[in-house]
């Protein structure tokens, strides 16, 4: 292995600091373990593991429609990763292709064209916290989501000069971090020819103009716009052409939803089997932003405003209702940053009377798919994209 | 990638984290849990669980790791681990459950004060 690796995750453990909450006494519910902790490079996340590290963004970090670097969600499955220095890095292309090539990240800069796009990344199994009944698996809130100007260049340049042979069925992506042991499957995931080939599919090696977070995929990750982020491999180092379909259990076993349950409009079906279908496009959604610090909106007082994103089909309109949704109100949408990037919007109060409240958002995209009261329970916690609903506090 | 790097590896991590990660509960059974449950990852990953910690989700993780993940552990080994996982990480436990329950998210009935967040939890 050419990768100059040393181990980060002690530095990593020694920069955390520990729960800094220690004031939340007389609320009801004790939630010191989860709030805050360090990262290199991160501000405060919300901490779910330590080893290997997940963390999620705090909502507030999403009224800016790109997530700043530093706040940007951390998911590893494996707790081995790698620190790779960038004049050493080098990227493998083989298997079904005419010409394997070895590129270093002067090379991709060099020799392809330069692009951006704008996309949400977001873990698949986001808000699986949230289920009712509760599913098993890392139980994220909101927050293992973002978006960002990924800055690379295009996948299909790069098999071009490979020369994908016309056998090739999948593409498969392996990466440089690694399970503490061997004998746990390695974390490889593939993508159709048709993903893989679509333009806006990037090798990426900045995020919002700056080199991408070590905590984010340093120095290349992959950037799937549209599809959940279990296919954004971080630390890309290999790619590998395949006549047949990926095996391993990332991709055969896990990352897996019932198809009749969830409609797809872009499918993967060489690894479809009967019932099972990978996850593949981020389900249309939206997030209302504007709380205040205690989770809860004032009528009149606190903006209402939020994000709505999709899988790139765009979204179409936001709504919220303050009437457990008999009645919804239509919100003004804000700048548009390309169709896999958060879309901003905003909303104006209506009259309340003193009272309880509770505002819905829900987002539908110009497919016609819209967000659902209450999300599809499946075995693990995937697409879940229920309507947001944040308390509303009238005062006098 | 050699052996001799790989165990290098698992002890830099087993060592460097011991002092800020979380500890395992105590009860009968600790030992071996920590034994066979956390070379690879924190016991987080069991905490989070233990809101909805049954015997039936406890049974079917312990399984999933050995098949899926080839944790390395025998039949009684794992019945042990599964009764401590039971008892200290069971729905008993609501002081674990509710310091677990997911940060970050809107309940839709309660709204705890003093989050820095702007997310509070939700009720367990
Ligand atoms: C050989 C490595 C290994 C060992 C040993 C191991 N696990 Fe895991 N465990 C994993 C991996 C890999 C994951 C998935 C991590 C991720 O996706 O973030 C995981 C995840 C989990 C989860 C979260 C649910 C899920 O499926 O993602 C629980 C709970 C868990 N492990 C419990 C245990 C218990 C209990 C033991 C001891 C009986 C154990 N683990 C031992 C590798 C291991």
């Amino acid at each position: 292995m050419e990768f100059n690796r040393r181990q980060t995750l002690l530095g990593l453990i020694s920069a955390t600091i520990g729960a800094a909450i220690g004031s939340i006494a007389g609320s009801a519910i004790a939630v010191a373990r989860e709030v805050v902790a360090g990262l290199p490079g991160k501000v405060a996340l919300h901490r779910l593991t330590h080893r290997p590290p997940n963390y999620e963004t705090p909502i507030r970090y999403f009224r800016d429609t790109l997530t700043p670097n530093n706040a940007f969600f951390v998911r590893y499955h494996h707790a081995v990763i790698p620190s790779v220095s960038a004049p050493d890095f080098r990227l493998d292309i083989g298997g079904s292709v005419e010409r394997p090539l070895i590129l270093s990240l002067e090379d991709l800069r060099r020799d392809f064209p330069v692009v951006e796009v704008v996309a949400v990344c977001q873990c698949s199994g986001n808000r699986r916290g949230l289920f009712d009944p509760p599913v098993a698996g890392l139980q994220w809130g909101y927050g293992a989501m973002g978006n960002a100007r990924w800055r690379g260049v295009r996948l299909a340049d790069v098999l071009a000069r490979a020369g994908l042979k016309s056998s090739a069925l999948e593409i498969a992506f392996d990466a440089a971090d690694a399970a503490p042991l061997e004998a746990t499957p390695d974390f490889i995931k593939s993508l159709p020819i048709s993903k893989a080939l679509h333009p806006d599919t990037l090798l990426a090696f900045e995020m919002n103009g700056e080199p991408l977070p070590e905590l984010n995929g340093f120095p290349l990750r992959l950037v799937v716009p549209g599809w959940t982020a279990t296919y954004w491999i971080k630390h890309l180092n290999k790619i590998i052409a395949l006549d047949s379909p990926e095996k391993n259990f990332w991709m055969s076993t896990a990352y897996r939803m019932p198809r009749s349950m969830f409609p797809l409009v872009s499918r993967f079906p060489s690894q479809e089997s009967g019932e099972r279908t990978p996850v593949t496009e981020i389900a249309v959604n939206s997030l209302i932003t504007s709380m205040e610090s205690d989770g809860s909106l004032i009528a009149g007082r606190s903006e209402l405003r939020g994000i709505a994103w999709d899988s790139g089909l765009g979204i179409d309109r936001v709504e919220v209702s303050f009437d457990s949704g008999a009645t919804w109100r239509r919100c003004e949408l804000g700048e548009d940053l390309g169709p896999y990037s958060f879309r901003p919007w905003r909303a104006n109060w209506p009259a309340l009377a003193s009272g309880q409240y509770e505002v819905w958002a829900r987002a539908a995209n110009r497919a016609g798919q819209v967000q659902v009261e209450k999300s599809i329970p499946n075995p693990s916690g995937y697409q879940h994209n229920a309507f947001h609903r944040v308390p509303v506090r009238v005062v006098a | 990638m050699s052996r001799i790097f790989w165990t290098i590896t698992l002890l830099l991590v087993l060592s460097g984290v011991a002092r800020a990660e979380p500890e395992a509960a105590l009860g009968e059974g600790r030992e071996l849990f920590i034994a066979r449950c956390s070379s690879c990852h924190s016991v987080d990953y069991i905490e989070m669980h233990a809101r909805f910690g049954t015997r039936a989700l406890w049974e079917s993780q312990v399984t999933k790791m050995r098949n899926a993940y080839k944790a390395p552990m025998s039949d009684e080994d794992a019945k042990v681990i599964v009764d401590y996982l039971v008892r200290q990480y069971g729905p008993a436990r609501t002081d674990l459950g509710q310091r677990t329950t997911p940060s970050n998210s809107i309940s839709k009935t309660s709204v705890a004060p003093g989050l820095i967040t702007g997310g509070a939890p939700r009720s367990p």
